[in-house]
């Protein structure tokens, strides 16, 4: 008897590329310094723990398929066949999930359900101007990235496709890449979630990088505030029945997120109690746990160095950085429009992963300044941030259609 | 060089979109407290 059939997480390693095993061997331990993170407070903990774990379990659990190919018992996100998709989704555990919910955006819907019951839509609407500036900077590497994708040799539309990653709105990739390259969007769909991954761990040293501390613990005095400008649950709700109607008429790429993010503010202002509790304690919880597990199963060695994914994987990266390094200039301008009464930490949020990069902006002012809060400019921003990248992506497919 | 082109039209046409729905949403909500409010309310 071989012993490495027997524990054949070990025995593929013998037969894999060395490449792919290396990349294994760095992927498992870079997991487990995810849950140490996670755990430790650095990097998010309800997304690092399930990530990391999920990082590890798919590069160590490898096991042989068939006589010559190996594979995990988690999921093949490059299946697309209709047949093959049925006969993976009883193997693979995970598959349904992914191919249910994460190909077609349920899962970000969901989140926009949570987050529209837990935002208060009169404070993110406060400031439209300076939210929909900062997203509108933050956008940087949805435009700057399309050159470089190009001179890298990529058509037109898988281009744009992957120029728009910098938006940092998956459906909005996944749409994109349907109108504009179809052939890539199996990777590509890989690549518009495994950028989630990337805005919990890099834009925190980002703003770390770009920001000086005493910058990042500023407080944003309000001026004038008057009693009119609170708006009441009836406005509210008004405002959500017609900016949802609104915003789906000018924007139907992004009109499921819309809905979802409006329907989230209607429940809350109508006081549906018990959908109230729904959708925060079950719906947003239980996406966000699927989410960061889905994200590190995806973060398998074979899948990650395949050279097409690798690809759209760095050129994804870029696009994230620049849209960080974007939406935090665009802060230090409203900084200096609004004569230093603002905190160029909210340029995070302006990159529209929400609630994702409105969370990291708060959570590094709060490690500064307890006294600082920043959430209502940076879920603004964040929201903004929705917008503007499904006003790029119309106009990229109206462009290049 | 169309490349580079396209994208500050991308960018220049999205700004300038962005700037007109930032108004439409404060207009929105205007006309909102404007109806849902009588006068002294929204003097105050």
């Amino acid at each position: 008897m071989n012993i490495l059939d027997l524990f054949q997480g070990i025995g593929t390693m013998f037969v894999q590329d060395p490449q792919i095993v290396i990349g294994r061997i760095v992927l498992i331990i870079f997991g487990i310094l995810l849950v140490y993170l996670g755990a430790k407070g650095t990097l998010e903990p309800l997304i690092m723990i399930p990530m990391g774990l999920g990082m590890s379990a798919v590069n160590a659990g490898v096991l042989f398929t068939s006589a010559t190919t190996v594979g995990n018992l988690f999921i093949d996100p490059m299946v697309s066949k209709t047949d093959d998709l049925m006969n993976i989704m009883q193997i693979d555990f995970l598959q349904p999930i992914y191919t249910l919910t994460f190909s077609n955006g349920l899962i970000a819907c969901l989140v926009f359900m949570g987050i529209g019951v837990i935002c208060d839509v009169g404070m993110v609407l406060a400031h439209p101007f300076i939210g929909m500036f900062i997203a509108m900077c933050a956008e940087l590497g949805t435009v700057a990235t399309y050159p470089i994708a190009r001179l890298l040799g990529l058509s037109t539309g898988e281009a744009a496709a992957v120029s728009v990653i910098g938006g940092a709105d998956g459906p909005m990739v996944l749409f994109t890449s349907l109108t504009l390259a179809k052939e890539i969007f199996v990777p590509i769909t890989i690549v518009a979630y495994l950028y989630l991954s990337l805005t919990y761990g890099l834009y925190p040293f980002l703003v770390r990088f770009m920001i000086p501390k005493n910058l990042r613990g500023k407080v944003i005095i309000q001026k004038n505030a008057k009693k009119s400008d609170r708006i009441t649950s009836k406005e509210k709700l008004v405002f959500a029945v017609v900016a949802n109607t609104l915003l789906c008429l000018l924007f139907p790429v992004a009109a499921p997120l819309f809905l979802s993010f409006f329907l989230g503010i209607a429940i809350r202002e109508s006081g549906i109690d018990k959908y109230v509790k729904l959708i925060e304690e079950v719906f947003l919880y239980a996406a966000t746990f699927f989410l960061g597990l889905m994200l590190g199963v995806l973060c398998d060695a074979k899948t990650i160095l395949d050279p097409k994914i690798l690809l759209l994987l760095l050129l994804g990266l870029l696009a994230l950085l620049l849209s960080g390094i974007g939406g935090i200039l665009g802060g230090y301008l409203v900084y200096f429009f609004t004569k230093g009464n603002f905190n160029p930490t909210v340029g995070i949020a302006g990159v529209s992963c929400v609630p994702t990069t409105a969370k990291v902006s708060q959570k590094e002012v709060s490690k500064v300044n307890k006294m600082s809060f920043i959430m209502e400019y940076a879920l603004s921003a964040n929201i903004c941030g929705v917008i503007t990248t499904a006003i790029l992506t119309g106009i990229y497919i109206t462009f290049l259609a | 060089m169309t490349d580079i082109f396209l994208s500050l039209k991308v960018f220049g046409l999205g700004f300038a979109i962005s700037m007109c729905i930032s108004v439409l949403i404060k207009f929105l909500l205007d006309a909102i407290k404007h109806f849902t409010r009588n006068k002294e309310e929204i003097q105050d």
